[in-house]
């Protein structure tokens, strides 16, 4: 019974994945990432991942602040806010995300105010998408871990443990829609 | 005791193992810069999973503020382009002119010609986001070829003084030609070249307090060496050329190591002359030397167009180096040379027996005849003095070619080649100096009879018709050869009446054979001008076809 849950958690988790590379929401830069975490660095890319959350936000903000000024658009200065988000975003293997950037990029180099509005709008969208898909991944992540510490233990009953985890993936799913 | 013994050995053998772990790429100590904290925590995972010791930092001057207190420590940077407090292009810069540290950039942006930006101001290696564990892995290789070049510059000492003489050859020539320099590594100048050309990959700034010999005080440093060679040969030492030369800025040590250089480059030239004996009886007996070519090939297109790699920065890239090494770039090695001959008054009998092949020189009496028919055709043909100057490209100032060394008292070399000496000896307006007329080939050894293999070889060139052609050559190289103006400006020939001595050597031509007298006419014709060749074909001395051929180039010229 105990197996069959990890099991079929691990399965989600890799359907999910698989979904996100066939998007093109994630590239082989996300599995060099996974590649980096290991005994040393547990939670290497949860670190990375919610550091780029953070920034992101940020830049975003920033972004939405330079195009919402009218009068003078820096556009230099989203430039390279850009291409911070670039940076970041394709090392952590964002594909679609840092797509969008260079979209919007271009669009700021030729001072193309509403190809940057529409990008921005499109990044924002991508950017939540994301967002909410790799908090669904992570949470699959800890329970799986959860789990085998569970199991090592095999002390806490592992119903309630899967109980746990697919509730909060069903409930990510309904976030998103 | 043989405890002792193994314990010992143990050391050793951990010793061992310590050296190598150094060595291998392992043990690299890497100072990661990027303002992107992500960017920054992603690579440093991956350089730490690659076995590199790594330390980040977000903010450059930290970085250089590290890099600066314990330069020893790092071995390589990694640096993003784009930042906030500092353009990473600066960085580069400034890390690249206070140390010799390889550096990595690394961007998002993955344009060409950002990228080409970045190695322009130095980089070793441009890794576009998002970086590869192959690629980290891979950096060690940088590490390297930095180091071969601080061993270079260890087993060259004078070269850690002189860097700020990098050769035009490679900040301008192409990329076959630093091929070619750097695969024959014959000599010190090559070697220097080499490290010169590596290092100034990785960081074209050179560090700040190194010297530079500019020509005066080469010069000087001449003058006080031949004095004290006058009085004895063991008194030439540093200390004493110093006190000659009574130049404050000028250090002992640096006084030595150029008498050093110096003296190997004596030592080279020596050896040269023995090596090749053939090309040293052709170039005695008239005294006239130079690069063959064969002359049984006049459809050479345009001998001087390709001469456009020393003139002319011939893309960008090229420009911007050209710019750069105009006026810092001198190189010793190539000026030393030459110079060893220029001011050896003391030494004018060793000199004749010393050809040279790059530089037309000509030495002690017959200078004077040479000179004599120079003038000659200088004023039959008044349109050839078009071959003793060029446009230079940056400044748009004429140069004269041909000029009489300073230190012109026992010989005079003549230089028909326009190479850029403003570039070869830093600047030009102190006097005016021959330049070697091929470098790639220092040494004179290797004398091309194929059109076209030597690259720089080539003066002025004749069309199928035997017409002289002067000019932007078929490759659209902008030389001006604007011969009058050096006239009203430079008296780099003067009037000469001995005319008996205008054919005095012409009978010694004798020995030589066609091949070697064809190559050599070819170069005279196209070289001096048609008059003198007529002069020596008249005399005799030549088969009747390169008569024929020459009379006929010489009709056209009339």
């Amino acid at each position: 019974m105990l197996g069959l849950g990890v099991e079929r958690l691990r399965a989600d988790m890799n359907r999910l994945l698989a979904l996100l590379f066939h998007q093109g929401v994630l590239d082989e830069q996300y599995l060099q990432l996974q590649q980096l975490q290991d005994e040393s660095s547990p939670n290497f890319v949860s670190e990375v991942v919610n550091i780029y959350f953070q920034e992101s936000e940020k830049l975003l903000r920033n972004l939405r602040f330079l195009l919402m000024d009218r009068e003078f658009s820096d556009y230099k200065k989203m430039g390279v806010h850009l291409n911070q988000f670039i940076g970041s975003s394709s090392s952590i293997g964002a594909k679609r995300v840092r797509n969008v950037c260079v979209a919007f990029r271009v669009a700021s180099e030729q001072n193309n105010r509403l190809g940057c509005l529409r990008a921005l709008e499109l990044l924002e969208h991508e950017y939540c998408y994301l967002k909410n898909k790799l908090h669904e991944l992570f949470q699959f992540r800890a329970t799986d871990r959860a789990a085998k510490t569970a199991s090592s233990c095999s002390q806490v009953p592992s119903s309630a443990l899967k109980q746990s985890a697919l509730s909060a993936a069903k409930q990510k799913r309904k976030e998103m829609r | 005791m043989s405890r002792t013994a193994t314990n010992e050995e143990l050391l050793n053998q951990l010793l061992v193992k310590e050296k190598e772990k150094s060595e291998s790429p392992k043990g690299l100590k890497v100072l990661a810069i990027d303002d992107n904290v992500v960017c920054l925590k992603v690579l440093g995972s991956l350089l730490q999973k690659c076995g590199y010791t790594v330390t980040t930092t977000r903010n450059a001057n930290e970085a250089l503020d590290m890099l600066r207190k314990n330069q020893e420590s790092f071995d390589i940077v990694i640096t993003d382009v784009v930042r906030d407090d500092m353009d990473g292009f600066k960085l580069l810069e400034a890390i690249g002119l206070e140390m010799d540290i390889p550096v990595i950039m690394t961007s998002a942006n993955g344009e060409t010609k950002t990228i080409v930006e970045g190695i322009k101001h130095g980089a070793s290696d441009y890794l576009v986001k998002p970086i590869k564990m192959e690629e980290v892995k891979n950096i060690f290789q940088h590490v390297i070829t930095s180091n071969k070049t601080i061993e270079n510059d260890h087993s060259t000492p004078i070269s850690c003084n002189d860097t700020n003489e990098l050769g035009v050859q490679e900040s301008s020539s192409s990329l076959s030609v630093k091929r070619k320099s750097k695969n024959s590594l014959l000599q010190d100048q090559d070697e220097e070249t080499n490290t010169d050309q590596s290092s100034g990959e990785s960081c074209p700034p050179r560090k700040k307090n190194r010297m530079r010999w500019s020509k005066e005080l080469h010069h000087k440093f001449l003058d006080a060496y031949y004095q004290l060679e006058v009085d004895n040969l063991d008194k030439v030492v540093p200390k004493r050329i110093l006190e000659i030369m009574n130049e404050p800025g000028v250090s002992r040590e640096k006084v030595a190591s150029h008498l050093q250089k110096f003296r190997n480059g004596l030592k080279k030239q020596n050896a040269i002359v023995n090596q090749d004996t053939t090309i040293s009886t052709s170039c005695n007996s008239p005294n006239l030397s130079f690069t063959g070519q064969s002359v049984t090939k006049p459809e050479i297109s345009n001998m001087f167009a390709n001469q456009q790699p020393y003139l002319v920065p011939r893309n960008a890239h090229e420009q911007v180096l050209f710019q750069q090494n105009a006026v810092n770039f001198a190189p010793i090695s190539s000026y030393s040379m030459v110079d060893n001959r220029v001011s050896r008054p003391v030494l004018a009998a060793n000199a004749i027996s010393q050809p040279d092949l790059n530089g037309l020189q000509y030495r002690d009496h017959n200078y004077r005849s040479r000179r004599n028919m120079d003038d000659e055709i200088m004023n039959n043909i008044p349109h050839h003095s078009a071959f003793f100057g060029y446009q230079d490209p940056v400044s748009g100032e004429i140069q004269p070619v041909i000029s009489i060394s300073p230190y012109s008292s026992g010989h005079v070399p003549l230089n028909y080649v326009g190479a850029p000496y403003r570039q070869m000896f830093g600047d030009v307006s102190v006097s005016h100096q021959m330049t070697p007329i091929s470098p790639f080939d220092p040494t004179g050894l290797v004398v091309s009879s194929t059109p076209g293999q030597l690259e720089g070889g080539d003066l002025v060139s004749f069309n199928g018709s035997g017409i002289p052609e002067f000019g932007v050559g078929a490759n659209g190289s902008p030389i001006n050869f604007c011969g009058v103006q050096i006239d009203g400006r430079n008296r780099f020939l003067q009037p000469h009446n001995d005319d008996s001595e205008g054919k005095r050597h012409v009978h010694e031509n004798n020995s030589i054979d066609d091949d070697d007298l064809s190559t050599m006419l070819q170069q005279l014709g196209y070289l001096i001008g048609m008059k003198l060749l007529y002069d020596f074909a008249v005399s005799g001395q030549f088969s009747t076809k390169i008569v024929k051929a020459q009379q006929q180039q010489v009709n056209i010229v009339k």
